[in-house]
């Protein structure tokens, strides 16, 4: 049970190989903190000293791994997120957007660094550091002494350390970035960007938490001091947060339809990008006619899972609100903000909510079962819903996992079933409900009654 | 050089790959004739043996007398006349599935898919011999016979056919009209029109290029002696030049159709540019587009017709080509405006397609001028103005069209015409699947074309 996470950070990285390939390699985008509001940014130089957070090995009474600048430096994107502005890729999409330069561009740099104001840049600090350890710890300045002197974490908290291990903060922090800040131009993906070749976005808190890779271990001394974790509460807290974040860009005026289309970016991506040779959206789950364009609904379909257990009259409403809403997007924006305002009441009142529940075993059973009968209702399961499903079933796998409660067989037949899972959706072009259907069912068998 | 039957000989050489693709694709057809009065007697009234019906022509016949078999594919199995089976597809896996996914209790039943997959007249105008199930029939195209079958029977002439009401599909732009009428549709007529809702269900995309559709179809006619005798000579370009410029008319009248209109939030999808939304995440391919000006990430309006148009109308009426690229460049731009600028400037599309269409139909293409077309459509692609999936289409159907017209009028050696088939072959093969092609691919294969092109 100790170290979970690591065992569930390999089991990701095992389960959702195939996924993660694609996934990662489709989003370079990184959370960092740009409101200058957290003090100096002194770079990633101040946290690599090799007796600190850049050693190949922990020293005696760390309570840390103390290699998290080499995992960084090593595995993670947000650590190339500033050199990838300069590749072929990133210099496409700057050419194709107008721009002379991706790495001169704050629409780029918002996220692709940690872009804070040069005043707030201390000597060390370096834009091409990329997303480094302040684009989500927070601005050192105020916080470091006290931390190299070995400061309870609550102390650090209490100087201006960002608590990224509360899952809520966590994902607060990731989706500054990972969905934006519909409000700033220089920190959201619009259609025109995704159409100048810049990758879609998918995203799931535990899931990416994870495969980063997560740079921390979750052992006695963590728990000690940040208090447990729980990966279904990671991922229920994640889409309540998510859709919170979804339904206020749909209400930002900014996003609001210009000349006769809204915001494409809005909208699920397969719900267009597909060859039409392979039709997909007969489904009704969306009580939307067939040719609609459907808004992006996955992370209210797994919320509705979620409140379906914990909050059903939430669930209830969730659901007829989320429906109302897809229909209003063909018709009407402000109906369709209407109902949106009204999702992100329900999504905001759920996110305190699932933040301080006790997930039991029972509940995690049902989630897991919840899941599964999306697949199994006859209708179509649409690609987004299928990648939100999959990586909320990793989660639950995970918090099973690190229960104890599995044996070697048990954990052996679900790592297989969740790779078949995650193969299932390896790519959207090539992706089928059936195949998927079957991989779920298997998943379901493979899990402990 | 000229006639029996090397127009259809040609295209079914050169656009063999893409003719499967585009006719498997395209199962519509056009029922209603002009004839609003008259009575449609059924197939059986021309597929007599001594009629339309016969396995080879009687001495002296004017036409080849099989078209009857080339239509219900008795003639030869491998070519298909989708029209004969408009209807029983209805039926099939993937009519049954559109129907459902429309809510509709079946396809056979229903206007809105009779009126194209069918010679859909009202049961008043149905004769003793009519059977629905015949699909798109000899009087979808031709008009009810009622009026005119015994003058046609009795072999007084094509003019006294056409003035008892035969319709004039020898004519371009009469042809245009009416395969118009279902390839594209009535955007007025509500069971007529494909919508997005349509498509979303299941129904396919609808390419079409009157020249290469004429011959895919497969033509039952051949430009004999003595075709021309009585029809007039036909000149491929033309033919394709004149259909470019009446489905620019139909577009435009689709986006001036209040139905069209965003009903809410979102246009008639259909408007637009298949591929432009309709590709892989993974191949986003975007480019600036003189044609266009519009920026990455938006949605397109079908243009192909219209690119295709300014290339015929660049050798034929210069100042109006100018015209016709800033009214279309106007129009891109407007749909990032509003919709009333959209209906503003499809109005003037519109007007600069139908005096082009004036233009086209009265101008005799010469030599010079297929080759300057051939250089205007490869140009387009080479200089990457149209390398979209619907103008490389609408290219390699122009350019067959290009080849066929050079050939029939004897400005090619059988040396020459294969190469140029050669040519199309890879033409068509680059944009045989929509799914997996690629601008690159397309254009390499326009510079081969453009070396088969006799100096």
């Amino acid at each position: 049970m100790l170290g979970g996470l690591t065992k569930r950070g390999t089991l990701h990285r095992l389960g959702a190989a195939a996924a993660l390939a694609f996934i990662m390699a489709s989003g370079a985008q990184a959370e960092v903190q740009s409101r200058g509001d957290d003090g100096i940014h002194l770079g990633v130089a101040s946290c690599a000293g090799n007796n600190c957070h850049g050693a190949t090995e922990r020293s005696e009474g760390s309570s840390v791994a103390q290699n998290e600048y080499l995992i960084w430096a090593k595995s993670d994107k947000h650590h190339r997120a500033y050199t990838v502005l300069l590749e072929e890729r990133g210099m496409r999409i700057a050419r194709n957007l107008g721009l002379a330069n991706a790495a001169t561009a704050d629409m780029c740099l918002g996220c692709h660094t940690d872009l804070v104001p040069p005043a707030e840049r201390g000597p060390q600090f370096q834009l091409s550091d990329g997303v480094g350890c302040e684009a989500c710890h927070g601005g050192a300045s105020s916080w470091l002494g006290i931390h190299i002197s070995g400061a309870r974490h609550s102390d650090n908290l209490a100087a201006g350390l960002y608590p990224t291990e509360q899952p809520a903060a966590r994902a607060e922090k990731c989706l500054s970035c990972h969905i934006g800040d519909p409000a700033d131009d220089n920190r959201f993906v619009t259609h025109r960007m995704m159409g100048a070749g810049h990758p879609r976005m998918p995203f799931e808190l535990d899931t990416y938490t994870a495969v980063e890779p997560a740079h921390f271990v979750v052992d006695q001394r963590y728990i000690e001091r940040k208090g447990p974790v729980n990966n279904v509460q990671v991922w229920a807290v994640g889409q309540a947060i998510d859709l919170d974040k979804r339904m206020g860009a749909l209400l930002e005026p900014k996003r609001a339809p210009k000349g006769v289309f809204p915001e494409l970016v809005l909208f699920d991506c397969q719900s267009c990008h597909h060859p039409y040779n392979s039709l997909r959206g007969e489904g009704v789950t969306t009580g939307l006619a067939p040719g609609s364009v459907k808004l992006y609904d996955a992370n209210a379909i797994m919320l509705h899972v979620i409140a379906a257990r914990l909050a059903p009259a939430s669930a209830k409403a969730l659901s007829s609100h989320m429906l109302t809403l897809q229909r209003a997007s063909g018709e009407s924006w402000a109906t369709a903000q209407a109902e949106a305002h009204e999702i992100r009441r329900l999504a905001s009142a759920l996110s305190p909510i699932l933040s301080s529940h006790d997930f039991t075993r029972d509940d995690v059973k049902a989630f897991a079962d919840g899941i599964v009968a999306l697949g199994l209702t006859g209708e179509p399961v649409r690609y987004s819903e299928a990648e939100q499903a999959a990586m909320g079933l990793a989660s639950i796998f995970s918090t099973v996992k690190s229960s104890g409660n599995l044996s070697q067989d048990q954990i052996t037949a679900m790592t297989k079933a969740m790779n078949g899972l995650y193969g299932s959706f390896a790519s959207d072009e090539t992706y089928r409900h059936d195949p998927f259907v079957k991989a779920l069912k298997e998943f379901r068998r493979t899990a402990p009654r | 050089m000229k006639g029996e039957g090397s127009v259809v000989k040609l295209h079914e050489i050169a656009i063999a790959t893409f003719v499967t693709v585009m006719l498997a694709i395209a199962a519509r057809a056009d029922p209603q004739a002009q004839d609003s009065e008259s009575k449609h007697l059924g197939v059986k009234s021309c597929s007599g043996d001594n009629c339309h019906g016969a396995v080879k022509p009687a001495d002296h016949s004017a036409v080849m007398q099989n078209e009857y078999l080339i239509w219900s594919q008795e003639a030869d199995k491998d070519r298909v006349d989708k029209h004969h089976r408009a209807y029983a597809m209805l039926s099939d896996e993937r009519g049954t599935r559109i129907a459902h996914n429309l809510g509709l209790p079946d396809a056979v039943t229903a206007e809105i898919c009779l009126n194209c997959h069918a010679d859909n007249v009202p049961e008043a105008r149905r004769g003793p011999r009519f059977e629905i199930s015949d699909g798109v029939g000899c009087e979808a195209c031709h008009g009810g016979a009622e009026k005119w079958l015994g003058v046609h029977l009795s072999g007084t002439g094509h003019k006294a056919n056409l003035d008892a009401g035969l319709y004039p599909t020898e004519k371009p732009v009469a042809r245009a009209e009416k395969c118009l009428s279902c390839h594209f549709g009535d955007p007025s007529d509500k069971n007529r029109f494909v919508t997005h809702l349509i498509m979303g269900a299941g129904h396919p995309r609808m390419g079409f290029e009157l020249d290469t559709y004429t011959a895919a179809e497969p033509a039952h006619f051949k430009v004999s002696p003595k075709y021309i005798e009585r029809k007039g000579p036909v000149n491929d370009v033309q033919v394709w030049a004149v259909g470019q410029a009446i489905s620019l008319v139909r577009r435009m009248d689709a986006i001036l159709e209040p139905k069209n209109a965003p009903k809410g939030i979102q246009p008639e999808l259909v408007l637009f540019d298949c591929q432009s939304c309709h590709h892989a995440v993974s191949q986003i391919r975007w480019q600036p587009r003189k044609s266009t000006g519009l920026g990455p990430g938006s949605l397109q309006l079908y243009d192909a017709n219209a690119v295709m148009l300014r290339v015929v109308a660049a050798c034929v009426a210069p100042t109006a080509a100018k015209a016709l690229h800033e009214h279309m460049l106007a129009l891109h731009h407007a749909t990032t405006i509003n919709w009333d600028t959209v209906v503003r400037e499809a109005k003037e599309v519109r007007r600069a397609a139908i005096e082009l269409e004036n233009s086209v139909s009265g101008h005799d293409f010469t030599r010079d001028d297929m080759k300057a077309l051939a250089e205007g459509v490869i140009a387009i692609g080479l200089t990457d103005d149209d390398t979209d999936g619907s103008g490389a289409e609408q290219a390699t159907m122009a350019l067959g069209s290009i080849v066929s017209a050079m050939r029939m009028s004897g400005y090619l050696s059988p040396e020459q015409t294969k190469v140029m088939n050669d040519a199309l072959i890879g033409l068509n093969k680059s944009i045989a699947d929509d799914a997996t092609y690629q601008p690159a691919t397309f254009v390499t294969a326009l510079k081969d074309f453009q070396k088969a092109i006799p100096q």
